[in-house]
């Protein structure tokens, strides 16, 4: 029986390591960030695209990046999958062609580390290969050799590995992966309400090269009613540092959605969710929608939650989470537990009572206070605000 | 013809002397010949199948219902889809957008055949650097001439007449004032515009998400024979909005509110009322006259067939589809009588409508189904003051409008395919 070539199980082994210890809040981050959908609008948008079936094939597989063994085990596969064709093309290189095929997996992970996770890169180059490696099987005559001299087997696993061990260490080791991993550890434990970890991973040392983690460092404090006696923990210079009012990218928004959830502003949290949608290429997550579901829970609106509950069932990753949260809610809505109708009225304009946000963040806590909310978090955060003297006034 | 929805039927069923509940609500509406299939499902999502028979002037629909399970299921009473002989305009134009809130990604103006399911976009924002689309509007349908905004860098007010099109920021010509809803003559030749500066604001809390009013708005006029721009309204104690003509264009009526100190503060005192003004050889003619105002009802968006006007009434304020109260009224022009159109209304907001060509039928937005997604709806009219049932607009599979994440905005009739405007707008700004 011929023996399985210890090369493949090699590479598998790496990437999934590497991936597994390295990368596991990145991959998360990345189905975060995209979107897949069975719906004929997700379809019509994407072949409207380039390379529109790399794209499908990348989203498709991205969802269950939700899952990071999942995740790090069809990486794996994927880089492999690279392998597997490039030997097939490169075998007329002779005994250069494992080494060769190595490169070129090698490269495919390194565009896969670099692009934040997103399988697509790997995808484009698995398509690009297809073809010609049919060609090169089906036509090469199998004795056709360039390069016949034989290397050592030494040579040939160093060859193989040094590939291998200059992108793991460029994963383990390079600045961007690394940034990469630690913002989506913040960001996932922001949405998590995990403020420990946002403390341990946003600590002094990386908020003073990233004044961006500053104010989700100032968050997790709030959210532990520590954040006024904590503010010369950090390098804070103005209320500025404490929210991210006015900035106006996806984790501008995505943190504003997290602090006006905590701040039990859940409208405002689903306004700002979904403008953070908007800068992504297909104007909505999966991230935003698993989100948008969960302030509609909040809020009680049952046909919303519905909604969702039916969108994200078009997503095979979370169609089983979907179906749970249809469950939990059904059985909740049962009890009679959930909220009555408002009125629909003529009549009724107590609508138009109701304070409106300002870009103001000081001026919003004041109103939100006024309007009867009342938690420890508004109380601590307008202590803070005081403390920067005229600003406050 | 026997529709199979399911397999697996129980053996037996009890005859019950009601209609099924089943999503879209079809039932005893009033359709035009050669609409698309009206497909459906039960309401609680039950296993079903269904059988339809043409009576004529009607299609009975009988459904069994079933649950995965039950040995028994239960037959319905057969509903009834009335057939109209009213024609009715083969393609409906409308905007596709995320439902509110600051931002957008991709918006386009779309034309759906009502005869299929087929949908195809008239122009996207991928023509124009994804700056926002808005406001478009066809002069008597005609989707050869259409007037849309695209904003954003380059941007302005789009003209396009047949093959021919341009692009002109209207706050560099004339009054210098940038136009808003727009609202062509019949004639063709006048394009009346509103000139808004808006506002859109996020509350603290309640229950209304967003409410979106105007500090200022007046109305100009557009001669497009002359290209000339003229200031019609400019009252800086009133505001002027949403100009809309009569079929024989010698009559533009419009909304006007006194202007109000503090808007966002006092937003709950401002309404609108109708008013019209007599217009002749491209002139305005008269003093404007006030003809519908009530002290509980803000009106928005007026549009004129014949001797009816239907409008949206709200409790306050200019942009009624977050106003979950606001309805669709109609004012018989001839008696002054206005009355809320019942059959077309329901809990949530109902928005922006049009009229068909022949004035027999009416397209809406409606947020009945689920509060937060306008989805579009039509009804019959018999031409004298009465509206049939209204139905949702047909779709391929019924779960099509519940997985959709963008509302239907400003449904406009056309008369016929418009073309493709992609490659057009495209070129205007390059």
């Amino acid at each position: 029986m011929k023996k399985f070539p210890m090369t493949y199980a090699l590479l598998f082994a790496a990437v999934f390591c590497v991936t597994l210890v390295f990368q596991s809040q990145t991959i998360q981050q990345h189905e975060a960030l995209s979107l897949f959908l069975l719906t004929g609008d997700y379809f019509t948008q994407t072949f409207r695209e380039a390379w529109p079936l790399s794209r499908i094939v990348a989203s498709f597989i991205s969802g269950f990046f939700r899952f990071p063994v999942v995740g790090c085990l069809l990486t794996a596969l994927l880089i492999t999958l690279v392998y597997l064709f490039a030997n097939i093309l490169f075998r007329f290189l002779g005994s250069l062609a494992k080494p060769s095929a190595s490169v070129l997996a090698c490269v495919a992970w390194y565009m896969f580390v670099h692009a934040g996770c997103d399988p697509l890169p790997v995808v484009k180059i698995l398509f690009r290969l297809c073809i010609p490696v049919l060609l090169v099987a089906m036509f090469l005559p199998k004795d056709f050799l360039l390069f016949r001299k034989e290397l050592s087997r030494g040579t040939l696993l160093l060859a193989f590995i040094a590939p291998v061990a200059v992108v793991s260490l460029a994963t383990a080791f390079g600045r961007t992966p690394r940034m990469n991993e630690k913002w989506a550890t913040i960001e996932q434990a922001a949405r998590k309400h995990d403020w420990d970890k946002i403390l341990k991973t946003a600590d002094v040392m990386s908020a003073s090269k990233d004044r961006e983690m500053i104010p989700f460092a100032m968050l997790a404090l709030n959210a532990q009613g520590r954040m006024a006696e904590n503010l010369n923990a950090y390098p804070v210079k103005g209320p500025e540092d404490l929210d991210m009012e006015g900035v106006r990218t996806r984790r501008g928004y995505y943190f504003s959605s997290i602090l006006q959830e905590c701040l039990g502003c859940n409208y405002e949290a689903l306004h700002l969710i979904s403008q953070s949608g908007c800068t992504l290429p297909y104007g909505t997550s999966m991230m935003v929608l698993r989100q948008t579901l969960k302030y509609n829970i909040a809020l009680g609106d049952q046909r919303m939650i519905r909604k969702y509950i039916e969108v994200l069932k078009k997503s095979p990753a979370n169609r089983a989470m979907a179906k749970a949260a249809e469950k939990a809610y059904l059985k909740k809505t049962a009890t009679g537990t959930a909220p009555a109708a408002v009125s629909d009225s003529l009549a009724f304009n107590g609508n138009a009572t109701v304070p409106v946000v300002t870009n103001n963040p000081i001026y919003n806590l004041i109103l939100l206070a006024s309007h009867g909310a009342e938690s420890p978090m508004l109380v601590d955060r307008l202590n803070a605000y005081s403390a920067f003297g005229d600003t406050a006034n | 013809m026997l529709i199979l929805a399911s397999c697996g039927k129980p053996s037996g069923f009890e005859v019950v002397d009601s209609y099924p509940e089943i999503y879209p609500d079809y039932v005893g509406v009033t359709v035009p010949e050669g609409i698309a299939e009206l497909r459906f499902d039960m309401a609680d999502g039950r296993r079903f199948t269904e059988s339809r028979r043409d009576m004529g002037d009607s299609i009975m629909v009988s459904v069994k219902a079933w649950n995965k399970g039950d040995r028994k299921g239960v037959e319905y009473k057969a509903f009834p889809i009335y057939k109209s002989s009213q024609a009715i305009d083969p393609y409906v134009a409308y905007r596709l957008i995320e439902p509110g809130y600051e931002s957008w990604h991709d918006i386009g103006i779309y034309q759906r055949e009502l005869a299929s399911f087929d949908e195809r976009a008239i122009v996207t924002n991928e023509a124009t650097g994804k700056g926002c689309l808005n406001c478009h509007s066809f002069c008597n349908g005609d989707p050869e001439n259409i007037v849309f905004h695209a904003r954003g860098r380059d941007g302005g007010t789009v003209f396009a007449f047949g093959d021919d099109a341009k692009i002109v920021n209207l706050a560099d010509v004339g009054p210098k004032r940038q136009g808003t809803y727009s609202a062509w003559h019949p004639g063709g030749r006048y394009l009346v515009f509103s000139s808004n500066t808006t506002h859109q604001s996020f509350q603290i809390g309640g229950d209304q998400p967003i409410e979106v009013y105007d500090t200022a708005s007046d109305i100009i006029m557009v001669d497009l024979q002359t290209d000339s721009v003229t200031v019609v309204f400019d009252t800086p104690n009133t505001l002027e909005t949403f100009a809309s003509w009569s079929d024989d264009g010698r009559t533009l009526y419009y909304c006007a509110a006194p202007a109000v100190e503090n808007v966002s503060l006092g937003r709950g005192g401002m309404r609108y009322s109708l008013m019209a003004i007599d217009f002749e050889d491209g002139r305005f003619i008269g003093e404007p006259r006030e003809v519908f105002s009530r002290e509980d009802i803000s009106v928005s968006f007026p549009r004129i067939k014949g001797d009816y006007l239907l409008f949206t009434a709200s409790a306050y304020g200019t942009f009624p589809i977050w106003h979950r109260e606001a309805d669709l009224w109609l004012l018989n022009l001839r008696t002054g009588e206005a009355h809320s159109a019942d059959v077309l209304n329901s809990p949530e907001a109902e928005s922006y409508h049009s009229w068909s060509s022949n004035g027999r039928w009416v397209v809406f937005g409606s947020r009945r189904d689920d509060g937060r997604y306008t989805r579009l709806y039509i009804a019959s009219f018999d031409g004298n003051g009465h509206f049939g049932k209204p139905f949702m607009l047909p779709q391929k599979t019924t779960d099509f409008d519940m997985t959709r994440l963008k509302s239907y905005n400003i449904p406009e009739f056309l008369r016929s395919e418009s073309p493709d405007r992609q490659d057009q707008t495209r070129q205007l700004f390059r």
